[in-house]
């Protein structure tokens, strides 16, 4: 053996009795902020609560589960998803032409530009929520604008609505699309693009065959990103949606804070995970072996 | 009968349980602003304040008392004058969601050792006694409590009532050309101008006045009794423009409602700048509420939650509390006619566990 690889060996084996050490606090961090809490939420997901003294006791049952085959909620579980979707989607289609812009921008014009989207995350989430509903409600100024293009006339009533909803989501969500669609466009080196006109590719086509597939990465972060939070969503439509049409997240929150049933809210909790996780493991899939950005 | 000062304008006013409603979403928000890990810092859950001392005649006042409480729903000085004059009592304000009948009392159930006080509605107060967890004050050692009206004090056993209100219906004269007397004229006359109703975002009222409605007591336990109400609210929903805590009256003003179930106070203030709002106090019946003060039994400072709470009930205090919240008050200060209750006003109560969450399995519905 040579001195080298004897050398070799003894850091390999220093890294592996270090490895432990040097993870722990790490994994102290991770299991008492993420492992316990989740392994109490499906602890709870299978107790039962007293509701005369609101007291959890663990018999192992799977009557919360059974019941969220009920239609309420299992068509807000699906709706929670279609509304996370659709405004990924949206997002999507807002973000990129914005993320390329700012991407082909230069010096301080592209630096402003990143500014302006990273803006709004200065305010919070629920002041930014609240002010759409001035901009939507009645008489407001973009009822003002839709009337001066000539959508509509008379009170248009677009607050409290499913659109408004939608509304919120997006401008809410948008920045964390157009952030990582532009990190993802900003490294597809633009020679590619004129390699391509040379050689007399169409711009759409510069698009759809250079441009789009070396963003994969990003699109699929930036949906991610999106739909995540998203999916849980109470805010945008407790405020914006006029309380009228509950998302999964808004049942989860009323279990814990105003019924008192924990068991349930943690079977709400523990079904709503899977399946964010389900939706993780899927863009994983779906990106392979391009970039490890999930 | 002492005189109100002239109340301020409608817009200044917090509303009752809106203000919560708000930094209990913002409080939520924190968690998706969690995971966004961008989206800005929501609101925090508590408000605290320090402070001081105060003298009895049992000697000076020490320890902290936390105060489970709807965000700011106290007289604007009351804690600090409290503590000014009790150098060694804090009274540490927790943020109270009160955005359900159940919710404050089950929380203070799953955890009574995290509060001394909290702040309840008549069924919330019946939650904590079935459930064992009132202290009760001894309210012949509380000197301001006698200017509690008795009515009051019945409805609000063990604990001590700050203010009541009623839950009836308020239209726009000009832009409702059918006259609404009744629950049923209400119900039937929604879903002709749609989207321009607002319910208010409370489970007990809005069913409890769908249950008067129908002919049935707002506070039945009878679970077919509560389903129809439920498909009685569901059947105008598709009509109904919000549900709302907050500036459900204003909507009235602008002109954006044409018709509410909402709070009488609000009402009365919308009222003084719209000669065109109305307000029905249906013969059949409406909801009603008495709401205050209650001690978390095994408390250690029962002491200063006594104390407070009288503090509060003083004239000086009770009046600034009355004046700046524009509530229909529980010592029989002159106030709008409308903000006194009615005979035909049906007090909630508490309703039972099986009731209480058949109420809340049918909220559930209502607003999915």
């Amino acid at each position: 053996m040579t001195d080298s690889s004897s050398a070799g060996a003894a850091r390999q084996r220093a890294g592996r009795t270090l490895r432990w050490p040097l993870a722990a606090p790490t994994l102290i961090v991770w299991a008492t902020l993420f492992a316990v809490p989740v392994a109490l939420l499906i602890l709870f997901s299978f107790g039962r609560i007293d509701p005369s003294t609101y007291k959890v006791s663990f018999g192992w049952t799977f009557s919360n589960y059974s019941k969220l085959l009920e239609p309420v909620y299992a068509s807000m579980l699906v709706r929670s998803l279609l509304i996370a979707v659709a405004s990924a989607f949206i997002c999507l289609l807002v973000g990129f032409p914005t993320a390329y812009f700012i991407s082909r921008c230069q010096g301080r014009l592209q630096q402003l530009l990143l500014l302006a989207v990273i803006i709004p995350f200065w305010v919070s989430f629920i002041v930014r929520t609240y002010a759409w509903v001035s901009l939507l409600r009645n008489g407001g100024p973009v009822e003002a604008l839709l009337r001066g293009l000539h959508i509509g006339s008379g009170a248009l009533d677009i607050l409290y609505t499913p659109g408004s909803v939608m509304v919120g989501m997006v401008v809410n969500y948008l920045p964390l699309m157009i952030l990582p669609l532009f990190v993802a466009l900003e490294r597809v080196d633009p020679s590619l693009e004129f390699a391509a006109a040379d050689l007399g590719t169409p711009p759409r086509r510069v698009l759809t065959r250079v441009v789009l597939p070396l963003s994969v990465p990003g699109v699929v972060a930036g949906v991610v990103l999106v739909a995540i939070p998203a999916a849980g969503e109470y805010v945008v439509p407790a405020i914006l949606g006029g309380g009228k049409t509950s998302m999964f997240g808004n049942v989860i929150f009323d279990q814990f804070t105003k019924t008192g049933n924990y068991p349930f809210g943690a079977a709400l909790a523990v079904v709503f995970i899977a399946f964010l996780m389900l939706a993780l493991v899927l863009a994983r899939v779906a990106i392979g072996s391009r970039e490890d950005v999930v | 009968m002492s005189e109100q000062s002239p109340r301020s304008p409608l817009d200044s006013r917090p509303s009752r349980r809106g203000l919560f409603k708000f930094r209990a979403l913002a409080v939520g928000a924190f968690s998706v602003a969690s995971l966004l890990a961008a989206c800005g810092g929501a609101g925090s859950s508590a408000t605290s304040t320090t402070g001081a001392a105060t003298q009895t005649s049992t000697g000076p006042l020490t320890g902290e008392v936390k105060f489970l409480n709807l965000t700011d729903w106290i007289g604007p000085h009351t804690v600090e004058d409290f503590q000014s004059k009790n150098p060694g009592a804090t009274i540490t304000q927790i943020a109270e969601d009160m955005t359900s009948s159940s919710g404050p009392a089950a929380v203070v159930i799953q955890n009574p050792s995290a509060y001394d006080m909290v702040f309840l509605d008549a069924s919330g107060l019946g939650q904590l006694t079935a459930a064992g967890q009132v202290q009760p004050y001894d309210t012949a050692a509380m000197p301001n409590y006698s200017a509690i009206l008795p009515v009051f004090q019945k409805a609000f056993p063990q604990g001590v009532p700050l203010d009541t209100g009623q839950i009836g219906i308020a239209y726009r004269k000009d832009k409702v050309s059918e006259k609404i007397a009744t629950w049923k004229d209400f119900w039937s006359v929604v879903p002709k101008y749609p989207g321009k109703t607002i319910l208010i975002d409370y489970d007990r009222d809005v069913i409890g006045n769908a249950l008067i409605m129908l002919g049935y007591s707002a506070n039945s336990t009878n679970t077919d009794e509560i389903n129809k109400a439920k498909d009685a609210v569901l059947a105008i929903k598709p009509a109904v423009q919000a549900f709302k805590v907050l500036d459900i009256a204003k909507s009235l003003v602008d002109g954006s409602a044409y018709m509410t179930m909402g709070y009488d106070f609000e009402t009365a203030a919308a009222m003084e700048k719209n000669p065109n709002i109305a307000w029905v106090a249906p013969p059949e019946g409406l909801v009603a509420y008495v709401e205050g003060w209650v001690a978390v039994k095994g408390t250690q400072h029962m002491d200063i939650a006594q104390s407070f709470t009288d503090f509060q009930h003083s004239p000086d205090q009770y009046k600034s509390f009355v004046d700046t919240m524009g509530v229909p008050n529980v010592q029989g200060l002159k106030q709008p006619p409308i903000m006194d209750p009615v005979p035909q006003a049906q007090f909630l109560q508490y309703l039972g566990p099986e009731a209480t969450q058949a109420v809340a399995d049918a909220w559930t519905q209502i607003k999915s």
